[in-house]
């Protein structure tokens, strides 16, 4: 498991601590003066695009992981879109980008590739967006998954198509506003009862590594990418990220936007391997779903013209479901120890997938 | 034809200010037109948008290279893009500062256009104080209308009333009203006051045209082209309506799932698919159900559908589908040409190309006649950007003269319990044949059908669309361009100038290409010694498509030389420039049999030239790209 430790830091009351409080071997990846900056500056995404943020820690991660040594290919989305608008490319790597289904698979063959020619240093990274992940490419992907393909593929999810005007996908949430789920007849905004969670479909096919993050502990997400990069076989990691532009909320506010989605148990994040969910990150304070939903404009219609309690009452029932499903809460003397707790350090809160799957629909 | 340009970056409302001045003309009874420049670029960008306004229908789609008048809304950009580019010694030029135009330091920019024609405008600061918010729009529609005389005060004001109902709107008519008197007297600048609006502007209009005003005419709106073949759909009374999001499709597909969602559109399920092959065979199965089924694509998603759509046709399913006519990659590109449709001709599918919005309303209307008579499924293909996301006057049917027009669907075949059917088995040797050629009756069967439907409707609407071909001033042209979709109207621009000078000239529009109409195309161009044919698509190996059929179409009949142009890929605007010079080559004899349009063979060569001095010469089209030095998503240039 990751060596990372989540420090406390309570005066700032948001659980994150400065690099320059810890120790130089717990820095982020992003401290070090000599990290890759495999997506460096100068693309062509939105200000405080959460994307943007996730995919350059993400990556630098694995290039320290790897020495530098890995290849990526990535499905068409904003991502693809802001990073190449060639003659500048923001990539500092080899990367190529093929269509919006296939990254899974183009990702699979430049490891065959390595593979026959007795490469065995260099390493595979596949990555996209929610739909080029969760829908249009999943078959792609779980086929990758199902065969064991040295690959590790990040999904960055924006809960919607971002890159073509904001369109509902199957991570987009129930009641959120997109362009094609508007805020319009009875029952405004994307509807209840769809959508898919991918990170425990990719469970389901017993890999060896799933796990979920956010923009809002990245350094989490580092030492996730870093762990991924230790072990062999398909890999999965699915990263919540903010899209200003898409939730309708102020650029500053992206990683405010995603710390809450987790401190309301909105987005759980958990390790998994073969099957098992492995260790969650607890809620140190349970905050109501309405603080995550107030300021973003895809939600607006849950307040205005008038309130619709039901609805947020709906919204917030999922979120309980997550935190007991995950078992999301601190359980432990308050205010002490790690935020990330291993499975045999905290059982009682822990379940295995098909437990989950049995207490009910996936989310 | 009045020509304005507009300057601004992402997010400051240039697209919307060109929309609202077109409805301003509009709503004067006006023809107007407003479009985007497209790019992949977020917020911040620069960008550009155009409209054009005129007392005579507006044929033309290119984009505006010789602007009459530029409003700057960002004056940071003006020592930054090549603002003034195009621009003639008669031209206004209005600019959103505070500062003077001596403090701009236009330097020689300014000189280029006469003194009294180029204006300042707090327009930000004014809409601060009129709307509480910094978007310049409104004011400087207003500073416009004061500065050219093209729109009235009162109109622009009206336009953003309409737009922005409530206290945003009349904040925004108050900053246009505010910023009409400042230009007039000349407070912007601290110029002497101008009494009146300047006359040269109007001039430009074709005084004397009839102007037919909107509130005559019920139906007749001002809409964007994606807007309008929704309303176009929804007249239509689809049934099942599954779709995905692609560039630049989405504003179709948004709309409609707007009105299901609003309830709107009754009896009609709307499905978010999980990608183009889902949103085909949703189709597939709705329309083998019993029920009208509609989607839209472009490019990539028209190819993700591929196998659906041989399928489809296969099974003969009359589904009617827009395509938002897009290039294909790689390398990726969003803009407009032919490449996607061209590359399903052989699907089976009945191709419709369409020339303007008017026509894509009318055609999507016919084509689901057509599709339901013959069991058939037809494609409305409609150039991306070009026209998806120009903001024009289109007449919408009202619904019952829909209804009366297209009945309700009436299957000849559908999976019903009470009345059990196998549809797809396996054919093999012993039929096949008979199958294949059945599917080839039936759609030449289309060459009757396709203007029958069309005189149909012309005797119910009033107005002449689709068909199989469009003859503009052929019947004595020595010359005559063969082309497909929206550079048509622009071709007829340039064929009357031409006319005026004396050429023999004419433009054939392909409305039909699948079904081929190869007797018609041939009495068409039977006067004509020299037929150009304007390509949007590339047959790699060969050259060009269109032309193979033409060819196929005059074979025998001597005497006349077949040229095949290429252009307009990727979204390589087609000028009226573009289209002269074409001519006066294919005139002097100069053309060669297949040629490439505007092409920088130079770039070419470069690529050869690494590619023989290195083994790994890398990527060409990254490589090439880099040699241009422009940034791939610069707005039109
Ligand atoms: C086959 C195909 N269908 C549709 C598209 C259009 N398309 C490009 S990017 C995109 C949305 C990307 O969404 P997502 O994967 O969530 O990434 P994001 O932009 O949100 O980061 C779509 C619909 C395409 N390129 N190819
Ligand atoms: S639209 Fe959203 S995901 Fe795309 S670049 Fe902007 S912030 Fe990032
Ligand atoms: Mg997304």
């Amino acid at each position: 498991m990751p060596p990372y430790t989540r420090v406390p830091f309570l005066q700032t009351g948001s659980l994150v601590v400065g690099n320059r409080l810890l120790a130089p071997e717990q820095r982020t990846v992003q401290a070090d003066p000599a990290r890759a900056n495999a997506i460096t500056c100068g693309h062509r995404a939105c200000q405080g695009c959460g994307e943007a943020l996730g995919a350059r820690y993400a990556l630098d991660a694995a290039m320290r992981a790897t020495g530098g040594d890995v290849i990526a290919a990535n499905a068409t989305g904003c991502l693809e879109v802001f990073s190449t608008p060639y003659p500048e490319s923001s990539w500092q790597l080899p990367w190529v980008h093929s269509l919006f289904a296939n990254a899974p698979a183009v990702a699979t063959g430049i490891a065959a590739a390595l593979r026959a020619k007795g490469n065995d240093h260099t390493r595979v990274i596949g990555q996209g967006g929610d739909g080029g992940t969760v829908d249009i490419g999943f078959a792609c992907l779980s086929g990758m998954f199902e065969r064991g393909d040295d690959v590790l593929y990040i999904c960055y999810d924006n809960e919607a198509y971002m890159n073509t005007g904001v369109q509902r996908s199957a991570s987009t949430p129930p009641a959120a506003r997109t362009a094609t789920t508007q805020a319009v007849g009875p029952d405004p905004g994307a509807p209840f009862g769809q959508g898919k969670f991918v990170p425990l479909i990719a469970l389901a096919h017993e890999i060896p590594y799933v796990a979920t993050a956010t923009i809002a502990d990245l350094h989490d997400l580092e030492a996730k990418v870093e762990h991924a990069m230790s072990i062999r076989g398909a890999r999965y990691i699915h990263v919540y990220v903010t899209c200003p532009l898409g939730f309708g909320v102020d650029s500053g506010d992206s990683i405010r936007i995603a710390r809450l989605a987790t401190e309301t148990g909105y987005f759980p994040v958990f390790e998994g391997a073969y099957g098992d969910i492995t260790g969650v990150t607890k809620i140190r304070r349970k905050l109501p779903i309405e603080t995550y939903l107030k300021p973003q404009r895809r939600y607006a219609h849950l307040f205005r013209p008038r309130r619709r309690d039901e609805v947020i009452a709906r919204l917030q029932a999922r979120a309980d479901r997550n935190i007991a499903r995950f078992g999301l809460l601190e359980t432990g003397p308050q205010g002490n120890g790690a935020g990330v707790t291993g499975a045999d350090a905290n059982g009682d809160a822990l379940g295995r997938v098909d437990q989950l799957i049995e207490a009910g629909e996936i989310l | 034809m009045l020509e304005i340009r507009l300057h601004g970056r992402g997010g400051q409302g240039a697209v919307t200010a060109a929309e609202l001045l077109a409805l301003a003309a509009f709503s004067e009874g006006r023809h107007s037109q407003a479009f985007p420049s497209f790019g992949s670029e977020r917020m911040g960008a620069p960008v550009v948008s155009f409209c054009r306004i005129d007392d005579r229908a507006i044929r033309a789609h290119d984009p505006i290279t010789h602007p009459d008048a530029l409003i700057v809304i960002d004056p940071s950009l003006v020592h930054q893009v090549d603002l003034f580019s195009g621009l003639g010694t008669g031209g206004f030029v209005l600019i959103n500062s505070t500062r003077s135009l001596a403090e701009l330091r236009l330097g020689e920019l300014a000189e280029r256009v006469a003194p009294e024609r180029l204006r300042t405008v707090a327009a930000t600061e004014i809409a601060r104080e009129e709307l509480g918010r910094p978007l310049p729009g409104a004011a400087l529609l207003g500073g416009f209308a004061a500065l050219t005389g093209a729109v009235g005060i009162d109109a622009v004001a009206q336009a953003f009333l309409d737009r922005f109902p409530g206290a945003v709107g009349e904040g925004n008519a108050r900053a246009a009203r505010r910023a009409f008197a400042a230009v007039l007297n000349g407070s912007a600048d601290g110029a002497s006051a101008r009494p009146r609006p300047r006359p040269e502007a109007t001039a430009l209009l074709h005084a004397g045209a009839t102007k037919e005003s909107p509130a005559q005419a019920p139906g007749l709106v001002q809409l964007e082209g994606s807007q309008a073949v929704a309303e176009a759909i929804a007249r239509c009374r689809p049934e099942v309506i599954s779709a995905y999001p692609i560039t630049p499709q989405t504003h179709i597909v948004e709309g409609l799932s707007a009105m299901v969602k609003a309830g709107r559109l009754e009896h009609c399920e709307y499905v978010n698919v999980e990608s183009e092959f889902a949103a085909m065979s949703a189709a597939i199965g709705a329309s083998a159900a019993g029920a009208r089924a509609y989607t839209a694509t472009a490019s990539q998603g028209l190819l993700y559908m591929s196998e659906a759509l041989y399928n489809a046709s296969g099974l003969g399913l009359p589904i009617v589908m827009t395509v938002a006519n897009r290039a294909l990659g790689a390398p990726i590109n969003i803009w407009n040409d032919h490449s996607d449709s061209m590359s399903q001709r052989d699907s089976g599918w009945i191709q419709l190309y369409v020339e303007s919005n008017q026509e894509a309303v009318d055609v999507h209307l016919q084509a689901f006649k057509l599709a339901e008579e013959l069991s058939l499924p037809v494609m409305v293909c409609v150039d991306g950007f070009v026209l998806t996301h120009a903001f024009e006057r289109v007449e919408l049917p009202s619904q019952d003269a829909v209804d009366g027009f297209l009945p309700p669907y009436d299957p000849r075949q559908v999976l019903d319990p009470a009345e059990p059917v196998t549809m797809g088995a396996m054919v093999g040797p012993e039929a096949f044949t008979e199958v294949r050629y059945l599917a080839h009756l039936k759609q030449m069967q289309a060459l009757d059908l396709i203007p029958e439907i069309a005189a149909a409707f012309a005797q119910r609407f009033g107005r002449a669309s689709g068909g199989l071909l469009h003859r503009y001033r052929t019947s004595d042209a020595d010359t005559v361009i063969v082309a497909l979709g929206s550079v048509l109207g622009t071709i007829q621009e340039v064929v009357d100038e031409l006319r005026e000078q004396g050429q023999r000239v004419g433009c054939l529009g392909i409305k039909a290409f699948r079904p081929w109409p190869a007797e018609e195309v041939r009495a068409a161009l039977a006067p004509a010694r020299r037929v150009v044919v304007l390509e949007k698509a590339l047959s790699v190996g060969i050259g060009g498509i269109v032309s193979q059929n033409v060819h196929t179409a005059l074979e025998g009949s001597g005497g006349v030389a077949i040229h095949t142009a290429i252009a307009g890929l990727g979204g390589r605007p087609i000028t009226r420039a573009t289209v002269r010079e074409l001519v006066a080559n294919a005139r002097a004899g100069r053309l060669p049999s297949t040629s490439f349009i505007d092409l920088n063979l130079d770039l070419v060569q470069r690529e050869l030239e690494r590619e023989v001095a290195r083994r790994r010469s890398g990527p060409y089209a990254e490589n090439m790209l880099r040699d241009v030095g422009i940034v791939a998503a610069s707005p039109v240039t």
